[in-house]
């Protein structure tokens, strides 16, 4: 996430100091003037008369530098109805697959685009169904560059300020029967977008293609670890080498836990018991290894209850005496041998008054500590056997997904795809086709160098009115039209590109050294545009010296 | 400390009337401006640990009101929930541009409503790990959290605020504390 987050630095000490509100009152009279009410309207306005009036006076005002203004000449008062939208020469690349309308498909483009496509989705114009196969054609924008030269919107209005998009990938999908005519969408269909910058929390837009304008569109998922079970759950290979491993764990666990309560059963003490002073009794040495539990019997006397035993016992000269465990509840045996018998009695461990009332007290605070412990873990048991329920049945779902997909789905290109569990995916159901965008709107970069500018076509004196800047790190574009902007703001150590959309749809973009070195702040600087021939973007790549996609 | 939406109830009235007249003419704003300055600074400052920009940011919230008075329609709900509106969105900007730091005030004494909340057990070395479960969210999930759990606000008036309806605003919190859970389990 693109965020630097300070945790628990103390900002208490920072004082009120309000600026004087004639000073913000100044502020709100001269943007009130600079700022687009609706950057929308100016575009449907250009759609609305861009045909003659717009072509014919932008080519006017570009080409003809004697009557295009300068720097000096440059006015605040906005006049949208100038904006244009040009179309470049540029053809971007893009991918089509074709569709069985009868049947239920999905789509995975070479880059990893996922799209689900339910039986019968598409239908012409006002007519029924379409039984013939369509062609689905994607064109993907995932960066600034094409983006700029699609020529697609970028900028809105976002409470009366003018927002640029920062985008985290675009997309238009389009849809042809097999006589070339344009259909429309009948179904909802799903699409999984990945998200290749890196960035998860922009918002997705739809743009509405007949007022050219953005509105906003809730995802389906935006995050990597949802989109893996709703994307990749058709990819078992994909789950299962990460469901064992988690299963292992909660199986460990939950043994861990049963043992300990087990032990914790098993080293219980012995409740004392009180002597009973009807009963024959007598003191023996135990050992404390073998005879944990009565430890805490100093002097173990044992009282037999057992009305074979007589005083005669007690007369009789035993050469073996030893004691052993019968079973639970506290009895013991005690086994006598001399030359002529064997005789074996029962017998309970017992204590004296003042002894049996300590150890009563000990055995109640460890009683205690022992069930509380025991509560506690059969607690974390029962948590931990609910957790792997509820994970064995997403398992038991996915996989039923997964019978379900490959048994009644076409799966188009699954083998060559680029599909990664690693690339979060953002997915979203569209009930029309078009332009989709994932972005973060972003005002006019406020820090910066501040460059006051004027633009040239090289070699010539032939103005430019309107230039991009690419800030290709931010895979963002600022347009700057003139004559609403004065100077830009270049953002030091990062790397831009000044790139222009002529009239009749080159590119004309200024080569020369952009670093920090060269672009001083409180200069002005007029910067000499070259045009390309570029008619694709690798050519156009190429020229501006990009080796790579941006 | 709660934001003091409550208290203002009883101004509503007067505050209509102020947008009504700086919608003709901008002065009487400045009635609105000092009115709720200290309000809309305190909500910025817990939020930027740039210490320089914490007046610069607020005074463009109000710059921002100003030139968005037109669009401001009073539907029972005091004038300052507009600002705080405002305010998200200008710092939203700010921190996805990386023209600001994001402040992030996690103590032992404001967490445990929200580790109960999140099932865990209120231990003092859960702050540092919930520090940095909230870190994950996006901007505005983490706003939701600071404004229920760290600054008491109802969540009707969260709502208001993030521009949602009341039952969104709770689904939207639901699903931030389940990612919130989620994050915690797996750490």
């Amino acid at each position: 996430m693109k965020r630097k987050v300070i945790i628990n630095q103390d900002t208490s000490n920072v004082t009120e100091n309000p600026r004087e509100f004639s000073e913000l009152l100044k502020d709100f009279n001269s943007l009130k003037y600079s700022v687009p009410a609706n950057g929308n309207t100016a575009v449907r306005y250009h759609k609305l008369i861009a045909g003659l009036a717009a072509v014919l006076l932008i080519g006017f005002i570009i080409y003809n530098h004697n009557s295009a203004p300068t720097l000096a000449e440059e006015n605040t008062t906005p006049n949208h109805s100038e904006k244009r939208v040009t179309e470049s020469n540029i053809e971007l690349p893009f991918w089509e697959a074709k569709v069985d309308n009868g049947e239920e498909t999905i789509l995975i483009s070479p880059s990893g685009v996922v799209i689900e496509v339910p039986q019968g989705a598409f239908s012409l114009k006002d007519q029924g169904l379409l039984k013939d196969s369509i062609t689905l054609k994607l064109t993907q924008y995932d960066d600034a560059l094409s983006i700029l030269v699609s020529q697609i919107p970028m900028s809105y209005d976002s409470a009366g300020m003018k927002l640029h998009f920062q985008s985290d990938g675009m997309f238009n999908l389009t849809a042809y029967d097999q006589n070339n005519n344009e259909v429309q969408l009948k179904k909802d269909i799903k699409v999984h977008y990945p998200q290749t910058s890196g960035r998860t929390n922009s918002n997705t837009y739809i743009l509405d293609n007949n007022v050219w304008s953005y509105s906003e569109h809730t995802p389906l998922t935006t995050y990597a670890a949802v989109c893996e079970n709703t994307v990749y759950k058709f990819q078992t290979e994909e789950n299962a080498p990460k469901a064992k491993p988690i299963l292992n764990t909660r199986n460990k666990t939950i043994a861990d836990l049963e043992g300990r309560y087990e032990d914790l059963e098993s080293s219980k003490p012995l409740e004392p018991r009180k002597q009973n002073l009807a009963n024959y009794r007598f003191l023996l040495d135990v050992n404390p290894t073998e005879f944990p539990e009565l430890t805490s019997f100093e002097d173990v006397i044992f009282e037999v209850k057992d009305s074979r035993f007589s005083w005669s016992i007690y007369e009789e000269t035993w050469n073996d005496i030893s004691v052993s465990k019968k079973h639970k509840g506290g009895r013991y045996l005690v086994t006598l041998k001399n030359t002529k018998r064997v005789e074996i009695f029962d017998v309970y461990p017992v204590l004296g008054e003042k002894d049996f009332l300590d150890a009563f007290s000990d055995y109640s605070t460890e009683i205690q500590h022992i069930e509380e412990e025991k509560k506690d873990i059969s607690k974390r048991i029962k948590t931990n056997k609910k957790r792997e329920q509820a994970f064995l049945a997403q398992l038991t779902r996915d996989k039923k997904h997964l019978e379900k997909v490959t048994s009644r789905k076409r799966i188009v290109n699954q083998l060559t795809a680029n599909l990664s569990a690693d690339t979060p995916y953002r997915s979203i159901n569209l009930g029309e086709l078009g332009v989709v965008n994932f972005d973060i709107g972003i005002p006019l970069p406020a820090k910066g160098i501040k460059v006051p500018a004027a633009f040239f076509i090289s070699g010539s004196s032939n103005s430019v009115l309107e230039v991009n800047l690419i800030n290709l790190e931010d895979n963002i574009y600022y347009n700057y039209a003139h004559p609403q902007f004065k100077e830009f703001r270049y953002m030091r150590g990062q790397k831009h590109l000044l790139v222009s959309i002529l009239p009749d749809g080159r590119i004309a973009a200024y080569r020369g050294d952009l670093s920090a070195e060269k672009i001083k702040r409180g200069e002005s600087f007029k910067f000499g545009l070259e045009i390309s021939a570029a008619t694709n973007l690798d050519d156009l790549r190429d020229f501006l010296g990009l080796t790579e996609s941006i | 400390m709660k934001i003091p939406i409550v208290e203002m109830h009883s101004n509503q009235a007067e505050d209509a009337e102020l947008v009504a007249k700086a919608k003709k003419d901008m002065k009487y704003f400045e009635v609105l401006y000092r009115k709720y300055y200290s309000q809309i600074f305190k909500f910025v400052r817990k939020r930027v640990a740039n210490a320089d920009l914490v007046n610069d940011i607020t005074s463009q919230v109000f710059l921002k009101a100003m030139l968005n008075i037109e669009k401001y329609k009073h539907q029972g709900f005091p004038f300052s929930s507009w600002l705080y509106r405002i305010a998200l969105s200008e710092l939203g900007d700010m921190f996805r541009a990386e023209t600001a730091e994001r402040a992030l005030k996690v103590e032992w004494s404001n967490s445990t409503d929200l580790l109960n909340d999140l099932d865990e057990s209120a231990s003092k070395n859960d702050v540092n790990q919930l520090a940095s479960a909230l870190n994950i969210l996006s901007e505005d999930n983490l706003s939701m959290i600071e404004m229920r759990y760290f600054e008491k606000v109802k969540l009707k008036e969260i709502a208001v605020i993030m521009n949602l309806s009341e039952s969104n605003a709770k689904v939207k919190m639901h699903r931030t504390l389940n990612m919130l859970r989620k994050h915690l389990k797996e750490k």
